[in-house]
């Protein structure tokens, strides 16, 4: 149900958020030993936040659409005296002290916050299965992965576990696992939602956004969390519209660009035909479908695999086994202590980026690795601002295939890294990118479609999401479980 | 190659068993190997993006702010004694 029909039956007392609240316990209850999606429940503290909207509302004060809505974050983002765990078991016994902006956001908001979502250990993993927790299961079918990082996010968006989440996204976190479990995610602008509280994988790429059932509820999430925010030194001080003003509006005449080497090797035959098709429906809408080219877009991935691990490998430096988390037993000296507590407690893959990423950073190869990848990033920037010339907007696949199975691809990380060929450029160049449903493939899993804007031009995105939403069926389809 | 990678890994602080060491050896050069196709562009005149937006430093005032939570923080402390961080004995006494 989308956030607005729950708003007008909780406003008209044919439920409560306590009632709302204790059915989606019950139900994760029973499907989540199923999916994996929660690392944590916080049952208590949902319970009463419900109350204390229902007390809201029969007092005539309720503070907004998302007041008493039930829902869930990724376990990424800081939540006071919450587990947060990041996926990984160096913070396995985490308690922060303090909140991030985005949930003290959905606390104003008088959103109910049910547990904490799983994901791939801090964010680094396509497929859900490199988290400390165990991996998350597609709904749509259990032997494929939801995709990665955001995969808990996804699957309990798609299996209705949660109203609305929120996931990030550094390479494609959101819209991957969006796109495989056939719901709506939006990376926004850099800059556009703080990154205040949620924990760093590779700064200059991290964005945080919504994970939704449509995209109308994508919209209402974005008016809670976007803004500036004084404590992230990034965020952009520039004024935030209604994202919902523009849903409805109509797309005659908007120009779409189909970039070319996104439909060359690699891609999915049904993944190609349901864009091309979702392309001919904007065409029947009025838009504009034309061909441009992103001549660097083959680049895109080894570049994000210097820039995201470089980034990466300072940030995680500081899981030392000293202040908090995960400390060795018996450690001999203090070198130890680092080495043993880092090593028990970081799992494969980040361990993996962490050498990567100090490799290119170190002295005789940060010119030949970093400060080229950073060239190189520029070029794909470029290739973006010059296609805007001419569109208002690009439509790609979001992911080059639909879920492979579980195991698929964990022994092999170039195969893994390149299910985000389509997502990756769009962070590089700080791009907002929405991903929805654009059909099925003949195993019925989902395959998405992503719509990418010029900075700042979340609007546009939300206003062709809505349209072609509305003019298809896809997102009203459920996974029987 | 190798060499570098195990390097780098100490430089890292971390310390894999000899079996996890070599795969991730393996792995690192596989990466190191995929991304060496970049060499392939002329990058000579391009300036590089360490950032997508173009953002300037972010200064505020530099006022005293008061925070409370230290009893919150040192719970999450491994060890710790009163209000310090326990580690083991950095300066040898001989």
């Amino acid at each position: 149900m989308k956030i607005k029909e729950l708003e007008k039956k909780l406003s008209s007392k044919k439920i409560s958020s306590a009632e709302l609240t204790q059915n989606y316990l019950k139900k994760i209850k029973e499907l989540n030993p199923k999916l994996n999606c929660y690392i944590s429940l916080c049952e208590e503290i949902a319970l009463a936040q419900a109350k204390a909207s229902d007390e809201r509302r029969t007092k005539g004060k309720s503070v907004g659409p998302l007041d008493g809505i039930p829902i869930a974050l990724k376990d990424i983002f800081i939540t006071e005296g919450i587990k947060t765990t990041c996926g990984s078991k160096i913070l396995h016994n985490y308690i922060p002290p303090y909140d991030g902006t985005t949930s003290i956001a959905f606390k104003k908001a008088g959103a109910v916050l049910l547990g904490k979502l799983n994901m791939d250990e801090f964010a680094m993993g396509s497929s859900n299965e490199f988290s400390a927790f165990g991996p998350v299961r597609n709904p749509w079918n259990l032997e494929y992965i939801p995709g990665g990082s955001s995969g808990g996010s996804a699957a309990a968006v798609a299996a209705d576990l949660c109203v609305a989440t929120m996931g990030t996204d550094t390479g494609g976190s959101i819209r991957q696992p969006a796109s495989h479990c056939g719901i709506v995610g939006l990376k926004p602008t850099y800059g556009r939602v703080t990154r205040y509280g949620i924990t760093a994988f590779a700064s200059s790429l991290d964005q945080a956004g919504p994970m939704t059932k449509n995209v109308e509820d994508c919209a209402l999430l974005m008016n809670v969390v976007a803004g500036y925010d004084p404590k992230d030194s990034t965020s952009l001080n520039v004024p935030v519209p209604d994202y919902t003003a523009s849903l409805g509006k109509p797309v005659k005449g908007l120009k779409l660009g189909l970039p070319k080497e996104y439909f060359v090797e690699g891609i999915d035959n049904e993944v190609a035909q349901s864009v091309r098709d979702a392309a001919k429906k904007f065409e029947e809408l009025g838009a504009v479908i034309q061909e441009i080219s992103l001549p660097h877009a083959r680049y895109a991935v080894p570049t994000y695999y210097i820039i995201a691990p470089a980034e990466a490998s300072a940030n995680l430096a500081r899981y030392d086994g000293v202040r908090f988390g995960h400390r060795s037993k018996n450690p001999k000296d203090l070198l130890e202590l680092y080495e043993s507590s880092r090593t028990e407690g970081f799992g494969p893959e980040v361990s993996l980026r962490i050498i990567i990423g100090t490799f290119v950073l170190s002295t005789g190869y940060y010119d030949a690795y970093y400060l080229k990848a950073q060239k190189v990033r520029t070029l794909i920037k470029k290739d973006f601002l010059d296609a805007f010339k001419k569109v208002d907007a690009i439509l790609a696949p979001t992911a080059p295939t639909p879920a492979f199975k579980l195991g698929e691809k964990t022994d092999d990380p170039l195969q893994m890294y390149l299910s985000d060929i389509y997502t990756i450029p769009v962070n590089l160049a700080g791009l907002p990118g929405l991903t929805l449903p654009c059909g099925f493939s003949k195993k019925g899993l989902p395959i998405g479609m992503q719509l990418i804007g010029k900075h700042l031009d979340e609007e546009r995105l939300f206003q062709l999401g809505f349209a072609y939403e509305q003019a298809t069926e896809w997102h009203l389809k459920k996974p029987s479980l | 190659m190798k060499e570098s990678i195990k390097k780098v890994a100490h430089l890292a602080r971390l310390k894999p068993t000899p079996s996890a060491g070599e795969k991730l050896v393996q792995k690192a050069k596989s990466i190191i190997d995929f991304v060496e196709q970049l060499k392939n562009l002329d990058t000579s005149k391009i300036e590089a993006t360490s950032h997508a937006i173009d953002i300037t430093n972010a200064f505020r005032e530099d006022t005293v702010q008061k925070f409370e939570g230290t009893k919150k923080i040192l719970e999450n402390a491994p060890n710790h004694y009163e209000n310090l961080f326990e580690v083991p004995k950095v300066i040898d006494e001989n």
